[in-house]
């Protein structure tokens, strides 16, 4: 136990410097020799800190090993000592001579609402009493518990998977991690209506703050010169709310008074749609065991939309073939039963931090085609092609050189929207669910109830009196219950 | 612009705050005991405002008014309130309204000073049912360890005896003092110096004194003696009463103690007003953007320090004169103190694991994804949690009660306050709030 509370006192300390280092340790900054070895740039993820967090595992096991059985006993019977020393041990001992010792004794614990258990000898009565006994359980599973919550996120550490997926509306998005595929039907940035206190764009492009509404019309109030307000009423319809105000008194637009930001989804697996569905913050898409979070949005340019893709498909200096490749339709069959199919079409292709491919854009800067070359049924390889020669990234080695050299039918729309999600999936969620349910259950066991067992020995004597011997256990601090025990003198 | 009714409904509650700290004050300065009842009676005035401007503002804004600091502080300050009556009738005893009533109001103060506007646009983030449960537990919890801190630091001050505060003590800690103000700012420019830290250009600025006057290096170095200061004060505290039991090292460590919490707060307040303004951001060279200066911490913690200077004049005399009203007139029994310390804990502790810890990580999971994210104030929050638990532990287990119990409660909340402000300086994913 001792050793528990410096660990619990030592994982504070180290905590609380851990945290000073990650976030104050300048970027860039040249690492020293003693930086790389405590990976102090990464403490938490450091080899030292979990050696420190496994000594905590470790501690808790022990803990709930050892004290574990007690505890679970004493909250299924109430115990009894019929060792008279053993009383005597506790400091809050007392002995009592009385006439009908043992009815007394009983009635004052049923006064203190405790319950009773008790065995009769030839010389003495051995008397147990208690309440909150349930209690006793609280210790065992808040430690089982935070046992739960530690294994549960170690496992989460280890096989956690995370990706984001970036896409805009009529996009499938797919990842080599996942066997089915996301569709995007839609996103929408959903704004709270005008009400008092929100920061406006006024169609001529003034911005202030609301600062009453009066049916359809908005009081704005304006910074005028210098530092003058001015208040002016406008139509509510007139104004927009979308912004933001920084503390360096920017409005950044699309960011303010945002209700919801949603994509409306469809998975489709083998080859089949399931029902669309609405992602949202604090409302996640869970999927086969991956969870989808709408995590942020980024606004493009003009959004381009392709048709057709053609490409050139060159099998040594003098062989080539031009293909149509319809978005589409997307199959068409080559050389010597080969068949080229068009995967997935990024109009900007880029690689995120996970070296997963995105679009930065709705523009056409650097078009890329996903493709997949099949024979005989059997797919003989997967890459991402671009609009010159030797630009393959990654994928497979592919019998052919393939290069994109035309995009066809393509409609150039508004500014649109790019959706990011972020990807979840790992195993020992369980754990911690269970962890904090354990533990949640735990803690309310142990300061909601409150535990506390009396015991007494009754000697019979042979002048028809009897001696009493009684302890009191209440851990916590209860001075009313030592005293009322005390009190059992009066008698 | 017509004030909403709950802002309204705060300023009475405020008042009567207020009204009430004077009144606790007299009490503890000419001993009427019908002051201390007028001011028990003030205070559940305030209370009973305060709840309505919550239930009023919760009504405005449609949801609970849990989104922003003003929200948070003001609900913690009422939760003080609420326990301090408890104690108040329970125990009869109006050394808490005296101690407890400052506390109060130095929230109050930050309430005040923080924007009210309602915000009936919360951010979709924000829109969950975990906000109710997450925020308001963890106010609650907050409100409770308020509590045994002021029990912690009352425990401390009534085993002051003034008897001991004599010529060899007083030479001794007046030697450590020089000398520790000679070597701190040396020894922690050594330490940061091997961890490759370098400190910025002195661009910060205290406004309140003059616009124009660089200051920032000068905090650094006030702030740095400051901690090591108050590292060493704690040590000689315990040389000069761990042993003997008693001691004007109570006197000491409570008053720093003190000042220093009423310094940073005062120095939260101030920033965030715009009134001191700290070195927000270093441009970095390799990545061409602005980075966290790595000195903005220490800037912060010279600003309070020197904020706690000022309010010591204030805080001193206030706490002798507790000092004597405890010792003097033996108005409180130390296993009382104690008791109360325990049972703050006792009830704050709960709520604290299941709304900060529990309900935080469910709702980031459904949020942002993963359970746990060694956020800044996800530390800070376990931080807190491991303190209160080793305390838990140690008193449960092994006994710990008296002196040593009081400092790890005051020491928790020293972390609370950390982790509570953290977020101004530390950013991370609570950084809107």
């Amino acid at each position: 136990m001792k050793f528990a509370v410096w660990l619990l006192v030592v994982i504070a300390v180290l905590a609380l410097f851990a945290l000073v280092l990650e976030e104050f340790l300048p970027v860039g900054a040249s690492q020293s020799n003693i930086i790389s070895l405590f990976q102090l740039s990464d403490p938490f993820r450091s080899l030292w800190f979990r050696i420190i967090l496994g000594l905590l595992t470790l501690s808790l096991t022990v803990c709930i090993i050892e004290r574990g059985p007690k505890l679970i006993k004493q909250a299924i019977k109430i115990s009894l000592i019929n060792d008279i020393e053993s009383l005597e041990k506790f400091n809050s001992y007392i002995q009592l001579e009385m006439l009908n010792g043992e009815k007394r004794v009983v009635d004052h614990f049923r006064s203190l609402r405790l319950k009773i258990r008790s065995e009769a000898g030839d010389e003495k009565v051995i008397i147990g009493a208690s309440s909150g006994r349930i209690s006793r359980l609280g210790p065992l599973l808040s430690h089982l518990g935070m046992l739960l919550l530690i294994i549960g996120g170690l496992i989460v550490s280890l096989t956690g998977q995370s990706f984001q997926l970036r896409g805009s509306a009529g996009e499938t998005l797919k990842h080599p991690d996942m066997d089915f595929n996301v569709l995007i039907k839609d996103f929408e940035i959903i704004y709270h209506p005008i009400a008092i206190n929100q920061w406006v764009e006024l169609s001529d492009g003034r911005r202030g703050k609301i600062v009453s509404l009066s049916g359809d019309s908005a009081q704005v109030r304006f910074s005028h010169g210098s530092g003058n307000l001015q208040d002016r009423w406008t139509a509510v319809d007139s104004v927009k709310n979308n912004f933001l105000l920084s503390r360096n008194g920017q409005l950044t637009p699309y960011q303010g008074n945002v209700k919801s930001y949603v994509t409306h989804a469809v998975i489709v697996d083998a080859e089949e749609e399931q029902s669309q569905t609405a992602i949202e913050v604090n409302h996640p898409l869970r999927y086969r065991g991956y969870r989808f979070y709408q995590s942020s949005f980024e606004t493009g340019g003009a959004k381009s939309i392709v048709d057709t893709v053609s490409v050139r498909i060159q099998r040594n200096d003098t062989d080539l073939i031009d293909v149509d490749l319809c978005l589409a339709v997307d199959t068409v069959s080559i050389w010597d039963d080969y068949i080229i199919v068009a995967e997935r079409f990024l109009p900007d292709f880029r690689l995120d931090l996970n070296m997963q491919p995105f679009s930065a854009s709705g523009d056409l800067n650097n078009p890329a085609l996903q493709v997949s070359l099949f024979k005989d049924s059997h797919r003989v390889g997967k890459k991402w092609i671009f609009n010159r020669p030797f630009g393959h990234m990654g994928g497979d080695d592919l019998p052919f050189t393939i290069q994109i050299i035309k995009l066809g039918g393509i409609e150039t729309s508004r500014a649109g929207y790019v959706t990011v999600l972020d990807v979840k999936r790992e195993k020992g969620g369980f754990f911690i669910w269970m962890g904090i349910l354990f533990a949640t259950i735990g803690v309310i066991l142990i300061y909601g109830l409150q535990f506390r067992q009396v015991w007494a020995v009754i000697v019979n004597n042979k002048d028809e009196r009897c001696t009493i011997h009684l302890a009191a256990n209440c851990r916590k601090t209860d001075s009313r219950f030592l005293d009322s025990f005390k009190n059992l003198r009066s008698f | 612009m017509k004030q909403s009714p709950d802002i309204t409904l705060f300023y009475i509650s405020f008042a009567a705050y207020s009204v009430g700290m004077l009144v606790f004050i007299l009490y503890a300065a000419i001993q009427r005991s019908a002051l201390h009842k007028i001011g028990a009676v003030i205070i559940t005035a305030g209370g009973l405002a305060h709840i309505t401007a919550f239930i009023t503002r919760w009504i405005l804004s449609g949801h609970i008014p849990l989104s922003n600091m003003y929200e948070y502080i003001s609900l913690t300050g009422w939760t003080a309130v609420v326990v301090m009556l408890f104690l108040y009738f329970k125990y009869k005893r109006p050394v808490f309204g005296v101690f407890i009533t400052p506390a109060v109001f130095m929230l109050m103060v930050a309430a005040a000073l923080l924007p009210k506007d309602i915000n009936q646009s919360l951010m979709p983030a924000l829109q969950s049912i975990w906000l109710n449960i997450h925020v308001l537990l963890a106010a609650l919890g907050a409100g409770c360890f308020l509590i045994s801190f002021a029990a912690g630091v009352l425990y401390l001050i009534a085993k002051y005896d003034s008897s001991l505060m004599n010529t060899n003590n007083l030479k001794v800690q007046s030697i450590l003092f020089v000398l520790l103000i000679v070597i701190a700012p040396v020894l922690f420019m050594l330490i940061f110096t091997i961890f490759g830290l370098t400190p910025p250009a002195p661009t910060s600025r205290l406004v309140l004194i003059s616009s124009t006057v660089n200051t920032g290096s000068q905090f650094i170095l006030l702030g740095l003696t400051f901690i090591v200061i108050s590292i060493l004060l704690s040590l000689s505290w315990k040389k000069f009463t761990i042993k003997s039991e008693n001691g004007f090292g109570f006197w000491l460590f409570s008053s720093a103690t003190i000042t220093f919490l009423l310094g940073g707060l005062l120095t939260g307040i101030l920033i965030r007003t715009d009134i001191i303004e700290l070195t927000q951001t270093i441009n970095s060279s390799l990545h061409g953007n602005s980075v966290k200066s790595a000195w903005l911490f220490f800037e912060f913690i010279g600003v309070a320090w020197l904020m706690s200077v000022i309010l010591s004049t204030l805080t001193f005399p206030l706490i002798m004169m507790v000092s004597k009203l405890i010792s003097g007139h033996q108005l409180l029994k130390l296993e009382t103190l104690d008791e109360i310390e325990y049972r703050s804990v006792s009830m704050g502790y709960p709520l604290y694991t299941v709304g900060a810890l529990f309900a935080g990580a469910i709702w980031a999971e459904q949020a942002w994804g993963s359970f746990w994210s060694w956020d800044p104030k996800e530390v800070g929050a376990l931080i807190v949690w491991l303190f209160y638990s080793g305390y838990l532990h140690a008193r449960y287990q092994k006994g710990w009660k008296g002196s040593r119990a009081a400092v790890l409660v005051v020491a928790g909340f020293i972390m609370f306050l950390v982790s509570f402000f953290g977020n101004y300086f530390f950013g991370g994913l609570h950084a809107y709030i």
